[in-house]
């Protein structure tokens, strides 16, 4: 009892920065998600394109416009140069201004376009070779302008019939997804942070020295020492999750989202013990800070918190499989694509949960031998 | 001069000695950009194509179908075209693949055709407008044939001697589509800038520290500098050029580093690249010299306040996702206008995409006021010899 | 009376320095150790030895007739510690920081606050309970030290230089406490450079040097080992060298020296000598000013041993 007292008198010492790192952590949750939400994301069905029209809107013109704005979403930008860089718009198109004269006089125009190179910008080119193919076909053998629109968008009409087999709430579930993999970052350097800064108290050398020559059993004193910390874990969590619910929705209150819950809570268990193990050897409060910034930020670039785990290169996403992050993020990719929560289901996200487990246990065993073989040293 | 020289030496030595900021100014960049490249080096080339598995599954042999069917025969060949792995299945099959998530999605082949998917995602829009696409060009041969009196019946030879007609007709009257993309659209490339920048900033530290070293309000070393026989502005003077010094050290080690072993290759302005790092550099450390002479409090407070600073310059400028700058400079351009750290990505991202350009001497330009601004007040500042309290 | 610590063959090699070499001695208990010797003679290696916090090459410690080990609790229940540095929180008050290591012995609250306030008491720190070590001075922080170490009420403590670097006030508060600790029945070792502190506050003293024992026994018993009674000291403003050669000759006399206006008689026996050397004076008609005889220090004691100064190595 009388080293959780005293880590609450010490946790009160330091709330002020322990609240204002948190708020911040949360803060960049939050912005990330937003963020996420507009850009980067392939759910996007639609790309956005500008198309700088130069002729008269009319005619095949017109029609070609209309066409595009119908299967594409056709944006006004300010600078085409920008958007264009940071993929606001994904395909720029110039319609020259004798566009629909040189057509009808059997002349040969010349589109100019922009493109970003991707996914999108492939969509659209399909998009725009298929019409303009169509066009050319139609109006070299009908030559009337009204009957070659006519034909084109009879053409254009046809389109196979779809059903999507699936009652997923995708978007839920990706902004579930978004934002519990960013709990990757916000835990584990919250947790580093704080249980490094309070335990850095505890741990510090002449402290530690009167602590080791009493009585008190090294193990005890470590898991009640582990047990303070958990309370601030638990917080962090809990108010990680409380956010969830108002950021994310319903589908936080689906089987889907207790499994995003527990998920988080295995790994802020894990974060836990990978922080107090941490701060079991760290003495130099001054380097706290560059290490939750390697570990938090390593493991989030690395493991898909931040970038897309299909954008990762395969021998990366290979290496990571000796950090916890990657079994957590795992969990919650498969989480977001799962239908239904089936036994072969459970039975991947237990292996995963059970490995997680492993290493909190591996963590805290770590930590007890390191502190016994901290008893006693060669030199003081 | 000799004591210029010797204060130079020994606040050199004394900045390098203090891990905690070589770790951030040294060591830090370079392992941020490791991760940059890391998790980047992917992300546009994964871009580009991939060829995805999905069912198909024919139900009758009508025209349709066999066209359809040749299709995807022909997408899911080796070679530049191939989009498909495809795979013939019933439709039993076909489902309990999908449930799977082996396929994408799988494709019904009658008189009409339709589809299958799980999901919304980028493959099945690209299963989504081929699908289409075979049926719009079905489409034409049917509207030919309406138009086409002599015959009615539509047959596998009818078909391909349109096909012929068809390709005649597009070898002579076509629309050419002329790519006019920029050569340089890598925008991971921001994350490298804003890296830069960071690293331009973090010199604030050791200029904070230097500075600091100097001032008997500051610490006990100032203390006992400042009773010493030399003018105060002379030390500032010769320790900041240490701390100057080690910030372009780094800044030449980030350059090798991410050149040489992460290839990123920073455009052929080579001199104009040299002079925005320098502006950038002396923007850092003129916020240092600012932070340490007119905040009041102690070192680690300031320093914290410094990495604040940077980070969140970082974020608005694009580290954390680039989308963030794009955002900022859309719709609150002041606050990017004034965020040093944009200034000198926004400098690097001129010269990168648009070339020795006005914007990228405004950005120079900016820099140059913003540590102009800070210097002045700081001088004002320090010009105060005796202080109030200690 | 049973051995509380025994120490046999203790021998702990640093990189390149023997710290201590083969170094046995036993505590009695209720006795109050002394550990005397220069700075690095390996007092405080010797106390870490013997806590268990650090490891050693060769011997064995064996505390209360167990040997001791890093996870002997039952052990270390019964020790307290007062380190050479103030190790305490800078977060805590000084009643919590008291408080805290009181309660890594002693689980029972209403027990340990009436230990925490009797500690507090005992170092006098009662007005100070809410201040914060930052805000106490040097010599209040090293008496926060000690009530830290001794609040659960050990029966063996070790005081490793509790006085370094503290004021005079604060000296004899720490002295006083270390006396009162003893009559209460704890038995305690004490490491110190101060040779006088160490002779009065000791029952039995160990000189160390270089990690070896160069002498022990009670203060009377060392003194002994110095070879000499006393030493007396003249103020003489001019002493020819003729009478100089005569005291030498003196049957107690061990030494003799005359420089700067002061004469030096080492006497290696004998009563009365003071005397002796007076009727001499008044017999040659020499004038003096200033007279006085010093017993032997311990400091003499280790000059005698080593050939140097405790003070100055």
């Amino acid at each position: 009892m009388t080293v959780f007292k005293t880590y609450l008198k010490i946790f009160n010492q330091y709330k002020l920065i322990v609240i204002l790192y948190t708020v911040i952590l949360l803060v960049f949750a939050i912005f990330q998600m937003k963020n996420n939400e507009n850009s980067l994301s392939f759910e996007a069905e639609k790309p956005n394109i500008y198309i700088d029209i130069q002729d008269e809107n009319i005619g095949l013109t017109k029609n070609l416009v209309d066409y595009l704005s119908s299967s594409t979403n056709v944006v006004l930008v300010d600078d085409v140069s920008d958007a264009l860089f940071f993929r606001e718009v994904h395909f720029v198109i110039t319609i020259p201004n004798s566009y629909r004269k040189d057509l009808l006089s059997g002349k040969n125009p010349s589109i100019h376009y922009q493109s970003t190179n991707d996914y999108q910008a492939s969509l659209v080119q399909l998009l725009l070779e298929k019409y303009l193919r169509i066009q050319s076909i139609f109006l070299s053998s009908l030559k009337e302008e009204s009957k070659t629109i006519l034909s084109i968008n009879k053409v254009l009409e046809q389109k196979a019939t779809f059903t999507m087999n699936t009652h997923l709430d995708t978007y839920g579930l990706t902004k579930a997804k978004n934002y519990y993999n960013f709990a990757n970052y916000a835990i584990l350097a919250g947790l580093i942070y704080v249980v490094c800064v309070l335990n850095s108290v505890f741990r510090d050398e002449k402290i530690l020295k009167r602590t080791k020559a009493s009585s008190k059993n090294f193990k005890t004193f470590n898991i009640e020492l582990f047990l303070s910390n958990s309370i601030f874990a638990i917080l962090l969590w809990g108010l990680y999750v409380l956010f969830s619910f108002f950021l994310v929705g319903n589908v936080m209150f689906s089987i889907h989202g207790y499994f995003y819950i527990f998920n988080a809570f295995l790994f802020t268990m894990v974060s836990l013990s990978i922080a107090f193990f941490i701060g079991s050897f760290l003495k130099n409060k001054e380097a706290i800070n560059g290490i939750v910034n390697v570990i938090a930020l390593g493991s989030s670039f690395l493991c898909g918190a931040f970038v897309p785990i299909t954008f990762l290169p395969k021998s990366v996403l290979y290496v990571v499989r000796i950090f916890p992050s990657y079994w957590f993020i795992q969990n919650n990719e498969l989480l977001s694509t799962l239908e239904v929560i089936d036994s072969s289901a459970i039975r991947t996200l237990f292996f995963h949960f059970t490995i997680l487990f492993f290493f909190l246990v591996f963590f805290l065993i770590l930590t007890n031998i390191l502190s016994k073989k901290n008893l006693q040293k060669e030199t003081i | 001069m000799k004591l210029f020289f010797h204060n130079f030496l020994y606040s050199f030595k004394i900045l390098l000695r203090n891990k905690v900021l070589v770790f951030w100014i040294m060591l830090f960049p370079i392992i941020l950009g490791t991760f940059f490249y890391l998790a980047f080096s992917q992300i546009e080339k994964k871009e580009s194509f991939e060829a995805f598995p999905i069912g198909v599954v024919v139900k009758d042999n009508s025209i349709m179908a066999n066209y359809a069917k040749n299709v995807f025969q022909e997408l899911s060949k080796d070679g530049q075209d191939k989009i498909f792995q495809m795979e013939y299945m019933s439709v039993l099959k076909a489902e309990e693949k999908l449930q799977k998530k082996e396929i994408v999605g799988y494709v019904i082949c009658s008189s009409s055709l339709s589809f299958v998917i799980g999901n919304n995602g980028i493959y099945e829009t690209i299963l989504k407008t081929v699908v289409d696409q075979v049926m719009e060009e079905f489409a034409i041969y049917t509207t030919l044939l309406e138009k086409n009196e002599g015959n009615k019946k539509m047959d596998k030879a009818w078909i391909e001697k349109t096909g012929k007609e068809i390709n005649t007709i597009l070898q002579k009257s076509f629309v050419s589509l002329i790519d006019d993309s920029p050569s340089k659209l890598s925008y991971t490339m921001i994350e490298f800038y804003s890296l830069i920048a960071m690293t331009c900033f973090y010199g604030a530290m050791l200029a904070m520290t230097s500075v600091n070293k100097n001032l008997a309000n500051m610490s006990f070393v100032g203390k006992r500098v400042q009773v010493s026989p030399t003018p105060k502005f002379h030390l500032i003077f010769s320790s900041l050029l240490a701390s100057f010094l080690i910030q372009i050290i780094s800044l030449i080690g980030l350059f090798f580093y991410t050149t040489f072993f992460l290839h990123i290759h920073y455009g052929e302005h080579f001199l104009w690249i040299v002079l925005l790092s320098l502006f950038g550099a002396i923007a850092g450390l003129s916020l240092g010299v600012f932070v340490a002479s007119v905040l009041k409090s102690n070192e680690n407070t300031k320093i914290g306040f410094l990495i604040l600073i940077t980070m969140f310059g970082c974020f608005l400028s694009g580290m954390m996702g680039i989308t963030m700058k794009y955002l900022v400079d859309k719709n609150f351009p002041i606050i990017n206008r004034l965020n040093p750290l944009n200034m000198i990505t926004d400098g690097f991202y001129s010269l990168y995409y648009y070339g020795v350009h006005g914007k990228f001497f405004l950005n120079l330009f900016s820099l140059g006021c913003f540590s102009i601004v800070l210097i002045g007040i700081s001088v004002w500042v320090l010009r105060r010899q005796a202080y109030d309290s200690i | 009376m049973r051995n509380i610590i025994e120490v046999n063959h203790l021998t702990k090699v640093y990189k390149n320095l023997r710290a201590v070499n083969d170094l046995s001695f036993e505590v009695k208990e209720g006795e109050i150790l002394g550990l005397l010797g220069p700075n690095g003679s390996g007092k405080s290696t010797t106390i870490n030895c013997i806590l268990s916090l650090l490891t050693f090459q060769e011997g064995s410690i064996q505390v209360f007739g167990k040997p001791m080990t890093p996870t002997s609790y039952a052990s270390r229940k019964k020790m307290g510690v007062v380190f050479q540095d103030v190790c305490v929180f800078d977060e805590l008050t000084v009643f919590d920081n008291v408080d805290y290591f009181c309660g890594l012995y002693i689980q029972n609250s209403a027990v340990r606050k009436e230990y925490v306030e009797d500690a507090i008491a005992l170092v006098g720190l009662q007005d100070f309970k809410k201040y914060t070590p930052k805000q106490l001075s040097g010599g209040l922080l090293r008496r926060l030290n000690i009530a830290c170490g001794i609040a659960h009420k050990p029966q063996l403590l070790f005081f490793d230089e509790p006085t370094v670097a503290v004021d005079p006030q604060s000296r004899n508060n720490i002295l006083e406490g270390i006396k009162i600790l003893r009559d209460m029945g704890a038995t305690i070792v004490y490491t110190s450079h101060y040779m006088e502190e160490v002779e009065i506050l000791c029952d039995r003293i160990i000189i160390l040097d270089k990690g070896k024992i160069l002498a022990s026994g009670t203060s009377d018993e060392l003194k002994a080992l110095a070879k000499i009674e006393e030493k007396i000291t003249v103020e003489i403003i001019d002493l020819p060298k003729k009478y100089l050669d005569k005291i030498s000759h003196f049957s107690n006399v061990q030494n003799v020296t005359y420089s700067n206006q002061v004469l030096h008689v080492v006497y290696k026996k004998g009563k009365n000598n003071l005397v002796e050397l007076i009727d001499y004076f008044k017999k040659e008609k020499i004038k003096y000013n200033k007279i006085f005889s010093l017993r032997p220090t311990l400091n003499d004691v280790f000059l005698e041993l080593t050939g140097k100064e405790l003070r100055d190595s």
